[in-house]
C-alpha cells in the first residue's frame, strides 16, 4: 500500500515519502478517512506497486477523474496524517521556522501595534455616503 | 412560567438573555448543543488541523455531531457554516467586527435597489457601543470610512508582515484601509479572559477566553442576573393558541422526551437558517404555511455575502500562521455604489493571514498542493509565503433564494432539516469581478510573486441573513422595527434572520445590537404586550 501513498506524497531531499511513514495503517484505522482510503485501494489495479511511477501516476489521476468525490476525501485524509505526523513536522520546523509543537499553549509573540501604520488613512476625509439621517460625513 | 422564552444560546440569544435578565425579567434560553470546554481546544493538540476537517468543520454536515442538524445544500451555491452550542456560530468564528455604514439602512432610498430597513443607524449605535463594551473590541477609533465611535476597548490586533506590507500597497494606491475592528483581547478584558497570544486558528476555540464568543463574554453575566438556560433542549415548534398569539414552545430533551416550556413571550435567537426552519415547522389553522407567515416571506429572501478570494504568493516568508486567521486589516475603499461601476452598491476587502501545513496542502485560500512529482516543491513555495483578500460582496435579497423544509433529511429527533436555495445574481457576479480585479492590483502593488483568484468560495455560508425580512410595512415584511412579528405580537426574531439588506460586512456586532434593541424595546412596551390569555 506505500505505493499508493508514495504516488500521492514522494519524498525529496527533505522531506520523507507517504509511504515511508506508519500511515497505512493509520489510515485505514481513522474513522473519517479510514473508507475513502480503503476504496480508492481497491480500485487499483493488480501489480500496482511493481508499475513505474509514471504508469502508476497515471492510474490514480485516473481514479481521480472518475471518482473526484472519494479522491478528495482520500487526499483530505493522507495529506491530514502525513502533515501532522511528527517526522514531517520536524522537517517543516527546519525549513521554515513554524515549530513543530501545537499552536496552544505557547502561541507566537503578539507585537505591540504600531500607530504610525494609520497615518496616511487617518488623513482622509470621512468616506461613507450621508444619508437623510446622517450627513455629517 | 417565565416571561421571555429563547431558542438558541449563541451570539444573539447570549445579548437578549443578559438583557432582558438584568431588566428583572425571567428568562429560560433553551439550547439544543452544549457548553463547549475551552481546555478542550484542539490547538492544544499535535493533531490540531485534522480537527477543522473532521469535528470542528464549520459545516454541520461534514461535522455531523449528534447535536448538530443537517442542512439540505443539494441547491445551494454556498454551502452553510454553523454551529450548535453555548456560543452558537460564535464557536468557530474569526471574530471581525465591523459595524453596517449609515447607507447599508437606505439601499432603496440611495441606489433603488433592495429596501429601507425601518431604523437607521443613528438607532443602532448606542446598542453598537454597549455591545463592544460586552464583547470587548480591539481596534482603533477614527477609521474616516465610517461614523465616529467611542474608544475601542483595547488597541488593534497586530497586522503580521503581510498586512503591514498590504496596507502600504493600499496607502501607494490611495485606498481606504484600517485595521479591523475584532472581538479579540490584545489585553485582559471581561471576567476572566486573558489575552490574545496570536496562536493563529480561533476557529478550534481559544483557551485564554481571548477570543470573544458568547460562552466566555454574555452567558456567564446572563446566569449571573438569573437566566435559566438548559442545554440539550431541540425545539420543534411554537405554539400558538387560537387567535395566533404565541403561548410557548415544544421541544426534545436528551432522553427524546417531549417537554413544554409555557411563556408570555416567544424569542427566536436561531440564526437565520434555524430560525426560518421552526417558523415553518410551526403550523396552525390561523397559520397554515408557517409561523407568522401571511406574506409567504418566511425563509425567502436568504443572503449571503457572497465572497470572491484573490491570494498572493510573496518571495519573502510572511508567518502568516501566527496571528488570528481571520483578522488584519480591512478596505472599503470600493464599498459604496459609484457611477463608474456595472454594479449597485459594493464589497469589502478583508486580508486574511495563511495556513497550518495540512490548511495549506488541502487547500483554501488556494486550490489544493497536487499530488505527486511537484508536490513538495509547491508546498515549499507557497507554505507561510501568502495572504489574501476576500472580496466581500452585498447580496440583494430575492425571493427565489430562501430556505424551505428538506423532503429528504431530518435530525435525530426526526424534524425535518432546512433546505437551502441559492444562487449567485448578475449584480453580485459584477461585483465580484470588480473586485478580484482590484485585489489583484493590490497584491501587484504590494509585490506578490504570483497571484490567484477563486471568483466564489462556495464554503463560506457564514452569515445566514433575512429570512424573517424586518420592515414597517406588514403586507412586505415579517417583523417591525422592534423585531417583533407583525402577525404575532408576542413574538420576536432576535438573529439575522430580520435583516431587511445584508451590507457587504461580517454581521455579527448588528445581529447583536439589533437583539439588544428588541429586548430593550421588549422591557419597555411588556405592560402593553398583547400575550396569550
Ligand atoms: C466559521 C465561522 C466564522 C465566522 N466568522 C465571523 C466573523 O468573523 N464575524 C462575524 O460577524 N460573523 C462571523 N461568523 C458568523 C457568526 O458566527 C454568526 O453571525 C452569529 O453567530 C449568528 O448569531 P445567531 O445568534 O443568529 O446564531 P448562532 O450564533 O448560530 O446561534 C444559534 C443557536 O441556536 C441553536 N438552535 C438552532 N435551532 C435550534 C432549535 N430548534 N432548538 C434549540 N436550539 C436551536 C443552535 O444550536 C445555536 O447554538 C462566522 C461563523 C462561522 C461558522
Ligand atoms: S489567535 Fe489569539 S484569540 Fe485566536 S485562538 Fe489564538 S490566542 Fe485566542
Amino acid at each position: 500500500m506505500s505505493a499508493l501513498l508514495d504516488t500521492l506524497i514522494p519524498g525529496d531531499a527533505d522531506f520523507p515519502s507517504a509511504g515511508s511513514l506508519d500511515l497505512h495503517e493509520a489510515l485505514l484505522a481513522h474513522d473519517r478517512f479510514g473508507a475513502p482510503y480503503a476504496a480508492v485501494s481497491g480500485l487499483l489495479p493488480e501489480g500496482f506497486a511493481d508499475l513505474p511511477a509514471e504508469a502508476r501516476a497515471r492510474h490514480v489521476a485516473e481514479i481521480e477523474a472518475r471518482e473526484p468525490d472519494l479522491f478528495n476525501g482520500l487526499i483530505v485524509g493522507v495529506y491530514s496524517l502525513y502533515y501532522t505526523h511528527a517526522d514531517v513536522s520536524a522537517v517543516i520546523e527546519r525549513l521554515t521556522g513554524h515549530t513543530a509543537r501545537p499552536p496552544q499553549p505557547d502561541g507566537h509573540p503578539l507585537e505591540p501595534f504600531d500607530p504610525r501604520l494609520v497615518e496616511i488613512p487617518a488623513r482622509r476625509a470621512g468616506l461613507y455616503r450621508p444619508t437623510p439621517e446622517h450627513d455629517d460625513a | 412560567m417565565p416571561d421571555v422564552v429563547i431558542v438558541g444560546a449563541g451570539a444573539s440569544g447570549g445579548a437578549a438573555a443578559w438583557r432582558l435578565a438584568r431588566a428583572g425579567l425571567r428568562v429560560t434560553c433553551l439550547e439544543q448543543g452544549d457548553w463547549v470546554d475551552p481546555d478542550a481546544t484542539p490547538s492544544l493538540r499535535p493533531d490540531w488541523e485534522i480537527a477543522r476537517q473532521t469535528t470542528h468543520h464549520p459545516n454541520p454536515n461534514v461535522r455531523a455531531a449528534p447535536q448538530d442538524y443537517p442542512v439540505d445544500q443539494t441547491d445551494a451555491a454556498i454551502k452553510p457554516f454553523l454551529y450548535n452550542a453555548v456560543g452558537g456560530s460564535t464557536i468557530l468564528w474569526g471574530a471581525h467586527f465591523p459595524r453596517f455604514r449609515p447607507s447599508d439602512f437606505r439601499t432603496r432610498t440611495l441606489d433603488g435597489v433592495g429596501d429601507d430597513w425601518p431604523i437607521c443607524y443613528e438607532d443602532l449605535a448606542p446598542y453598537y457601543e454597549e455591545n463592544d463594551r460586552m464583547m470587548g473590541v480591539s481596534g482603533l477609533a477614527g477609521d474616516p470610512g465610517n461614523p465616529p465611535r467611542e474608544p475601542r476597548q483595547m488597541p488593534p490586533v497586530p497586522p503580521g508582515k503581510a498586512g503591514v506590507r498590504m496596507a502600504k500597497a493600499f496607502d501607494r494606491l490611495g485606498w481606504h484601509w484600517w485595521p479591523a475592528d475584532v472581538a479579540i483581547n490584545t489585553a485582559p478584558y471581561g471576567e476572566g479572559r486573558g489575552a490574545c497570544n496570536n496562536c493563529g486558528p480561533c476557529d478550534l476555540g481559544c483557551p485564554h477566553g481571548a477570543r470573544s464568543a458568547t460562552d466566555v463574554s454574555y452567558w456567564p453575566q446572563a446566569i449571573a442576573a438569573g437566566v435559566e438556560l438548559i442545554t440539550g433542549a431541540r425545539v420543534f415548534e411554537v405554539e400558538t393558541d387560537a387567535a395566533g398569539r404565541a403561548t410557548g414552545v415544544a421541544w426534545y430533551d436528551r432522553a427524546g422526551q417531549v417537554q413544554r416550556t409555557k411563556a408570555a413571550v416567544v424569542a427566536l435567537a436561531s440564526n437565520g437558517v434555524g430560525t426560518a426552519r421552526l417558523m415553518l415547522l410551526s403550523t396552525s389553522k390561523r397559520f397554515p404555511n408557517g409561523l407568522a407567515n401571511d406574506t409567504d416571506l418566511v425563509g425567502r429572501r436568504l443572503m449571503h455575502h457572497p465572497t470572491g478570494m484573490v491570494t498572493g504568493r510573496f518571495d519573502e516568508p510572511m508567518d502568516g500562521w501566527a496571528g488570528p486567521f481571520a483578522v488584519s486589516i480591512l478596505s472599503q475603499e470600493f464599498y459604496e455604489t459609484r457611477p463608474e461601476h456595472d454594479f449597485s452598491r459594493g464589497y469589502q476587502m478583508q486580508l486574511i493571514r495563511s495556513d497550518g501545513p495540512v490548511g495549506t496542502a488541502v487547500g483554501g485560500y488556494l486550490p489544493r498542493v497536487p499530488w505527486g512529482a511537484g508536490h513538495h516543491a509547491r508546498f515549499r513555495d507557497v507554505f507561510g509565503h501568502t495572504a489574501s483578500l476576500t472580496v466581500t460582496t452585498e447580496d440583494l435579497p430575492r425571493p427565489e433564494n430562501r430556505v424551505t423544509l428538506s423532503d429528504s433529511l431530518t435530525d435525530s429527533d426526526g424534524i425535518p432539516a432546512p433546505k437551502m436555495t441559492y444562487s449567485l445574481d448578475d449584480n453580485t457576479r459584477a461585483m465580484i469581478a470588480h473586485g478580484i480585479a482590484r485585489a489583484t492590483e493590490a497584491f501587484t502593488e504590494a509585490g506578490a510573486a504570483d497571484i490567484t483568484a477563486q471568483s466564489l468560495v462556495a464554503d463560506a455560508g457564514f452569515h445566514l441573513l433575512g429570512t424573517a425580512c424586518m420592515g414597517a410595512d406588514a403586507g412586505s415584511s415579517v417583523t417591525n422595527a422592534k423585531s417583533r412579528a407583525h402577525a404575532v405580537p408576542n413574538l420576536v426574531i432576535l438573529d439575522g434572520s430580520v435583516f431587511t439588506t445584508a451590507a457587504a460586512l461580517n454581521p455579527t456586532s448588528t445581529i447583536q445590537a439589533l437583539a439588544l434593541r428588541a429586548a430593550d424595546a421588549l422591557i419597555r412596551d411588556r405592560a402593553e404586550l398583547e400575550v396569550a390569555s
